[in-house]
């Protein structure tokens, strides 16, 4: 009787075979890695403010304190981004006629207030708290990168939640020396 | 005539291929089929509609409430998870025993049983409130770097079912080759010749190719009975592992394995005695089967009837009120008339298979198997809802009813189910051919 | 060649960018990050600011502390300097920030129907300000601001008419006089016919000092009513009768006292405590006019430790006239004009006001919603809510304290100050000045430090009421004629919407009654005897006939109902209360003192939290005559928990639970907890965490037992979770990780106490009842708590955030979490300190002492869960069972 397949049939079950066996584990492999991507964490992802922020410049170069803006970070959950007048204290002065630093002039003026974009995300049911990491000697640069080099603000880590376990579960090599005491009750308590 | 052979046709080789093998290479099927088909494809379509119904709305368009949250997707899971125990008890019991009956029922059990399972493993999906995250049940090396919790009886589910699936699918479609490429030799056409030759993987009857085949068939027939066994187990310690009255019973997990054997010959009994009608198999699928078969379904009501003793009795014996309770009010509460009516389903109406009449008449078989499904899906469902409505608090205390979700989503997958048979049907060899032509040529050897 | 080499670079220019564009990632676009232009004074971005200020009940008011996140109240807190509140609140100050951004809120003035500016409606008030014989009417007046506008506009416009509409009085308010029990001097307490446990003002201070007397002495009490009250299911001895014959139990308990005979019975039995308690020790509270006479006579002997106050909304100078009278001059037509104020007397009063009110030419109505008597008048206009207001308030004992705004009004609404000033002058002036004005008359030069005491405690130092000379002389009122045949008909605020008034609030709405867990309307409550006889069983559909009046409302047979007494509840049957309040429940206000009854053969199903009172033999609610001695623990195959320096632990005094529904409100403020609706109750879902269960106690009252999560150490719950979202923390906590939850439900059906909520719809969002997905209710959510999504379980929490928010403090003071610092939200909510919660790795704690409590007993002992929520046995006195 003729036969029905050519001889090269033969190889091509065996590769279908194969690929039976080694598709699935591949594409389990690349959804794994596709998740791990920059792509859907957002690391180092540079987003669009509505004014060119250099931290550079204003923390390495000027020499400002993360604290000075960030008001809240020893004693609140969340850091804080400083209200217009902050940036006011200095650029009344400074740099008063700056096109960069347009918007910043009309949110003092008209009371509009600014709106800045969110670059460290974290999913709506995680609660994080960063004063009792700042307190426990987390800086600030662990997390966010050296923001002293960022021209603009990106986000450093990848800020998902096998990252957060990786420092959770070993904190100790993590951790800087404490810079200051611990906090007095009087600023803790609201 | 020996016992043995009255399983067995007394048809030659040839005319047997003829009878089991013809019908599928027929170019076109008869207006019966279509009309299933039709029939079969709609109700698969309702089911469709009702997962997605459910999954853009919700868990809550079923009648499941916070203290009975487990409605009829646990019990239609049980129920066709059962279902699908008795193709794997025929092809590995059955063959490991050397039961020379199975050969003629083998291969559609088998088909049963792996649908029924493909259906049963999607109503734990279906019943999650985030279904799109099933995947979290796999243990892989996941971004949050937490795996599944072990301890659970669902993550056991979840490896019985994959595995039952897998297994279920592996023996069946090696068990198949053969008759497929029985297929390919006999096809009329150049299409059907391609598709049987692919699904024949190149057999050519050689005795090397019978010798790996029978290893391997008996081997996986070896691993099936044991695999069958831990998964009702496991299915029953979905409930057994808890503390709720009227669920903590070490009787769980054989109960389970006994009743899906039940509910499993009961479907086999219809679907035999279907295909025997529609495809003109009498002489392969004999009233003999029917007898035998019969006497498995009295056995296991017998059984059934047991468990169902042991647990009254120990509800009894353990003085634990809430217990007790339970006990009077699974007859006496709101499901009472439910639950009497499938004991009689369950455990009084199969007594007529002592009478050796009933046992070797197709149309009573029929009957009765339908009425053990019927009672067996209700076992289900209320051992699903009367704890819950009657637990350790009375305050929580809540009746499940369904609603017409419910109904549809149990019907719409009844018709696929159907869908799938009609289309095995069409194009496999309801019968194991090979199988019977040599257990024929056994039964002949003095 | 250019072109084409342009086309091509451009190309790659917009390719390259959508590229760009995808590879900035899959997310969903973030929200802006908003920070202030100037921040606001004292605000620390994420941690919440407290503000004291009051919020008023019919009237009266209570001190509440209420947790403001970024400008958003959040949570009303109970002020511990306030005397109504110590510490603790009601359901209904728990629901007043849902109140405050209720979407339905009546926004901008109307007039006939259509939106108008408030010029508009302050000329025509100025204008009917001037007419002779308009008519003022307003609730009870707490506000001594309030009271002197009044004064002023009565002054200045002799023919305007001042009216006052109660709906409801404050417990133990008779005949004029407040009755002000001293908690620390008495043993004993027989109560015929008051509720001061019951839904009221002064609710939380009764009960704050009930408890403690029981608590600490024991108390002893005795109740006569016509049906379950909060006080009759607290007392240890219970009788109820119909309504006409609690007068004669006063007489006879009068007449045993001065030495009658020595019989025995319900009477023999409360005039024994009394005696046993030994002169002013013992009181009887009563609140039925016409029993007083002879109540203050048995008070009177016994030199019962009672005050009486001028009630709270009496200043001195100023007599409002009733309803009655008002309803005559209307119908005379003498009223050219009406103004209302913050009252709904259409749906109060019903028809018979509406048709009165007709007669009006001009009608004038202000309140917080565009209620019936707004739908009724020419021209409505919103006032503030009083979370948006500045005011002043006086508690039901005199007690006066200021009232501060939380946040900026939300709508174009204006305070009941502005109102009145408008018509005073066209110059009307803010309400905060009229406020300041009002106390810096009083003050003088002091006014600036006072001013900010008050403002941050929260109370007026030195306010009091008056204490009136002695018991008044008053004689029995008449009773009430009762009609031989036919069901005597006991009228009760609703404990969930009181009058009416919080209908449209969906939390208030969704907690139940105390006695039969309805929610999302009410029913007549039958006694079993009467059911049987009518052949009526619950949720038997039942029409009541009275004063010419019929109401239609499902029956539920209720066991400790008076035979042959109906108690209905007021509140409801509203038809112009927003999506949520219209529709639900029916009316009754129209129905006389009796009622006839008949049976309509339908059917109308009571949305019902609990449908099963009974304990079935289980001991699920032992007092300490049924409580058996427990052993050990039994040995157990699990690992035993390590806790390390914290271990949270929970005993609830059953003994000490009204069933005041305080924490189950609390409990749904604080944690965000969504409102499924009556048809998702029907249909048995619930999603209240803490919830309060009741159970028929073998003497025949109800005993209540509000069961939160267990966080059992060998949790059942914990093994059976596929994906290990139901997992035990360090200290002790059974904690649900909402994100890692796929819903298979096992663990709820795993949990013997069924303390676990699924979330079958997206109640929270997409799928809320009604308007309760608005985005306006988003302000008032719980930052520190997630908002949970469709498909996910949920549970009580030991409010984990707040024990975060404790260990994270002193961790970054470097000292341990102090006894008392982590309070959970029931357990400062309730008012009869029934919920001891803390450290039970701190051999001091108050929690050990409790565990320690030879009443001590874990619910379903026998299951080995070892559940860290454990409860105190109720007491039966003597040691007799139920006696």
């Amino acid at each position: 009787m003729a036969q029905i397949f050519r001889p090269s049939a033969n190889t091509v079950v065996r590769l279908a075979l194969l690929a039976l066996a080694l598709l699935p584990l591949a594409g389990v492999g690349l959804a794994m890695g596709v998740v791990r991507s920059e792509y859907l964490t957002g690391r180092d992802r540079t987003p669009t403010q509505p004014v060119p922020f250099s931290h550079a410049h204003h923390t390495a170069e000027v020499g400002i304190d993360c604290r000075y803006c960030h008001t809240a970070v020893e004693v609140s959950a969340r850091a804080g981004i400083p209200p217009t007048a902050t940036c006011m204290t200095c650029h009344s002065q400074l740099w008063t006629d700056a096109e960069m630093l347009e918007p910043v002039r009309r949110s003092f003026a008209t009371g509009e207030r600014l709106r800045w974009t969110p670059v460290n995300r974290l999913p709506g049911y995680v609660y994080f708290d960063h004063s009792i990491h700042v307190a426990k000697g987390v800086a600030c640069t662990t997390c966010h990168g050296g923001v002293g080099a960022m021209r603009l603000t990106r986000q450093h880590a990848p800020l998902t939640m096998g990252w957060c376990l990786d420092c959770h579960r070993n904190p100790g090599p993590r951790l800087s020396r404490r810079s200051r005491p611990p906090v007095p009750p009087r600023f803790t308590r609201s | 005539m020996s016992a043995a052979s009255a399983y067995l046709p007394r048809m030659t080789a040839a005319e047997i291929t003829a009878e089991v093998a013809d019908p599928v290479l027929r170019p076109a099927f008869g207006r019966r089929w279509w009309i299933g088909c039709g029939i079969a494809l709609a109700l698969t379509l309702v089911m469709v509609a009702s997962v997605l119904w459910l999954l853009w709305q919700g868990v809550g368009i079923w009648g499941v409430n916070t203290s009975n949250v487990w409605g009829f997707a646990l019990a239609n899971y049980i129920w066709w998870i059962g279902i699908g125990n008795a193709g794997t008890l025929i092809s590995s019991m059955l063959l490991l025993t050397r039961q020379r009956w199975r050969a003629s029922v083998s291969r559609f059990a088998e088909a049963m049983t792996l649908f029924a399972a493909a259906i049963a493993g999607l109503f734990p999906i279906f019943h999650l409130g985030r279904p799109w995250l099933c995947y979290w049940l796999v243990p892989y090396p996941d971004t949050m770097g937490i795996y599944p919790q072990w301890r659970s009886p669902l993550v056991w589910d979840f490896f019985a079912i994959a595995a039952y699936l897998l297994f279920s699918l592996m023996f069946w479609y090696t068990g198949a080759i053969p008759d497929f490429a029985t297929l390919r030799d006999r096809a009329r056409t150049r299409g059907s010749q391609v598709f049987y030759g692919i699904l024949a993987m190149g057999w050519r009857n050689s005795a090397r190719h019978w010798q790996i085949y029978e290893s391997y068939y008996l081997a996986m027939a070896a691993l099936g009975v044991p695999m069958v066994v831990s998964v009702h187990s496991v299915v029953g310690l979905d409930f057994a592992a808890g503390l709720m009255p009227g669920w903590q019973e070490t009787i769980f997990p054989p109960y389970f394995v006994v009743g899906a054997m039940f509910s499993g010959f009961a479907m086999v009994v219809v679907l035999a005695a279907a295909l025997r009608h529609a495809l003109g198999l009498e002489a392969l699928i004999t009233r003999a089967h029917f007898d035998v078969m019969g006497k498995v379904l009295l056995f296991a009501s017998l059984v059934m009837a047991l468990s169902y003793a042991t647990e009254w009795f120990f509800a009894w014996y353990s003085h634990d009120p809430a217990d007790q309770f339970l006990l009077s009010w699974e007859f006496f509460g709101a499901y009472g008339p439910i639950y009497v009516f499938m004991l009689a389903c369950n455990c009084l109406v199969p007594q007529l298979y002592w009478f050796r009449a009933v046992r070797r008449s197709v149309a009573a078989s029929v009957v009765i198997a339908l009425l053990i499904n019927v009672g067996m899906w209700l076992e289900r469902i209320l051992i699903v809802a009367i704890t819950p409505a009657r637990g350790h608090l009375p305050s929580q205390w809540s009746i499940f009813w369904p609603t017409v979700w419910d109904w549809l989503t149990l019907v719409g997958s009844l018709g696929f189910f159907a869908l799938m048979f009609f289309l095995f049907v069409r194009l496999v060899p309801t019968a194991s051919m090979h199988e019977v032509k040599a257990e024929i040529f056994r039964g002949e050897r003095p | 060649m250019s072109a084409p080499g342009h086309t091509r670079r451009e190309a790659l220019r917009l390719f390259s960018a959508g590229t760009a564009a995808l590879v900035a990632g899959c997310r969903a676009p973030a929200r802006p990050i908003v920070p202030y232009r100037d921040m606001p004074e004292g605000l620390v971005e994420g941690k919440p600011l407290f503000f004291a200020t009051t919020l008023p009940l019919a009237g009266a008011g209570r001190g509440v502390l209420v947790e403001s996140h970024e400008g958003r109240p959040t949570k009303v807190h109970g002020n511990p300097l306030h005397p109504a509140s110590l510490g603790a609140t009601d359901v209904f100050a728990e629901a007043a920030v849902l109140g405050l951004f209720d979407p339905a809120r009546s926004r901008a003035p109307l007039r006939g129907g259509q939106p108008v500016g408030w010029g508009a409606l302050a000329q025509a008030l100025g204008a009917v300000a001037a007419r002779d014989g308009a008519a003022l009417v307003t609730g009870p007046v707490g506000s001594a601001a309030m009271a002197g506008q009044i004064a002023d506009l009565l002054a200045r416009h002799p023919g305007m008419r001042w009216f006052m509409h109660r709906t409801v009085t404050p417990a133990l308010e008779v005949s004029g006089v407040q009755v002000w029990p001293d908690f620390d001097s008495l043993d004993a307490i027989v109560t015929i016919g008051a509720d001061p446990l019951g839904p009221g003002p002064a609710q939380i201070a009764l009960a704050k000092g009930w408890s403690r007397a029981r608590r600490e002495r024991g108390l002893r009490s005795h109740a006569f009513d016509s049906g379950p009250t909060l006080t009759s299911a607290r007392a240890d001895r219970r009788m109820s009768l119909r309504p006409s014959a609690l007068p004669g139990i006063a007489g006879a308990l009068l007449a045993m006292l001065q030495g009658g005979t020595a019989a025995s019975g319900p009477v023999a039995e409360a005039a024994a405590i009394l005696r046993a308690a030994g002169p002013g020790r013992a009181a009887v509270l009563g609140d039925a006019p016409a029993a007083s006479g002879t109540i203050a006579r048995i008070n009177a002997l016994l030199d019962a430790p009672i005050r009486h106050l001028r009630p709270f909304w009496q200043w001195p100078g100023l007599a409002p006239a009733p309803m009655p009278e008002l309803m005559a001059e209307m119908e005379a037509g003498r009223v050219p004009a009406l103004v209302l104020l913050g009252v709904n007397p259409v749906y109060d009063l019903g028809n018979a006001f509406a048709a009165a009110m007709a007669q009006v030419p001009e009608r004038l109505h202000f309140g917080t919603e565009a209620d019936e008597t707004a739908a009724a008048c020419d021209w409505h206009g919103p006032l503030h809510h009083p979370l948006e207001d500045w005011s002043d308030l006086r508690a039901v004992d005199g007690t006066q304290a200021l009232v501060q705004p939380l946040i900026a009004p939300l709508h174009d609404s204006r305070s009941g100050y502005e109102v009145l000033a408008m018509m005073l002058g066209p110059e009307p002036g803010s309400a905060f000045e009229i406020l300041r004005g009002t106390w810096a008359a009083r003050w003088g030069d002091a006014v600036e430090e006072r001013w900010r005491q008050s403002l941050h405690d929260g109370v007026i130092e030195g306010t009091a009421a008056e204490v009136l000379a002695g018991p008044p002389d008053v004689a029995d009122a008449a009773a009430p004629l009762v009609e031989a045949g036919g069901f005597e008909l006991t009228q009760r605020p609703s404990p969930s919407v009181l009058d009416g008034s919080f209908a449209a609030n969906a939390w208030l709405q969704e907690t139940p009654d105390p006695f039969t867990k309805q929610v999302w309307g009410s029913a007549a409550w039958l006694a079993p005897s009467d059911a049987q006889a009518l052949g009526i069983a619950d949720g038997d559909l039942v029409e009541l006939h009275s004063d010419g009046q019929g109401a239609r409302l499902p029956a539920i047979v209720v066991p400790g109902q008076a035979e042959g007494c109906i108690t209905v509840h007021r509140g409801y049957g509203r038809v112009a209360a927003g999506p949520i309040g219209s529709g639900v429940g029916t009316r009754v206000a129209g129905l006389g003192t009796t009622a006839t009854l008949r049976a309509t053969g339908s059917r109308a199903e009571p949305a019902r939290l609990q449908a099963d009172m009974n304990q079935h033999g289980r001991n699920i609610l032992p007092t300490t005559a049924t409580l058996a001695p427990t052993g050990p623990p039994p040995p157990s195959f699990y690992t035993q928990p390590r806790d390390g320096n914290l271990a949270w632990g929970m005993v609830i005094d059953t003994d000490a639970c009204i069933g005041c529904n305080a924490c189950i409100t609390a409990c749904q403020s604080e944690n965000n907890i969504p409102v499924v609706g009556p048809d998702e109750t029907r249909r048995g879902r619930h999603m209240h965490w803490m919830r309060v269960d009741a159970y028929l106690m073998e003497d025949g009252g109800h005993g209540f037992q509000p069961v939160p999560c267990m966080h059992c150490e060998h949790a059942p719950c914990e093994p059976v979770c596929p994906v290990e979202a139901s997992v035990h923390d360090s200290e002790g906590l059974n904690v649900q990780v909402y994100n890692r939850c796929i819903g298979t439900r096992f663990c709820q059906a795993n949990c013997p106490y069924k303390v676990r909520r699924f979330n079958f719809f997206d109640y929270a969002d997409r799928q809320a009842f009604e308007n309760q997905g608005a985005d306006l209710l988003q302000a008032l959510r719980n930052p520190d708590v997630t908002v949970r999504a469709r498909g996910v379980m949920e549970k009580c929490t030991y409010c984990v955030q707040r024990i975060s928010a404790a260990r994270r403090d002193a961790k970054k003071e470097n000292r341990p979490v102090a006894e008392g610092e982590v309070v959970t939200a029931c357990q400062s909510a309730c008012p009869a300190d029934a919920i001891t919660f803390g450290n039970l790795a701190d051999p001091a704690s108050a929690v050990n002492r409790a565990k320690a409590d030879p009443r001590h007993y874990a619910l379903l002992e026998d299951l080995g869960t070892r559940p860290r929520t454990t409860y105190l046995a109720r007491r039966v006195p003597d040691g007799k069972e139920g006696a």
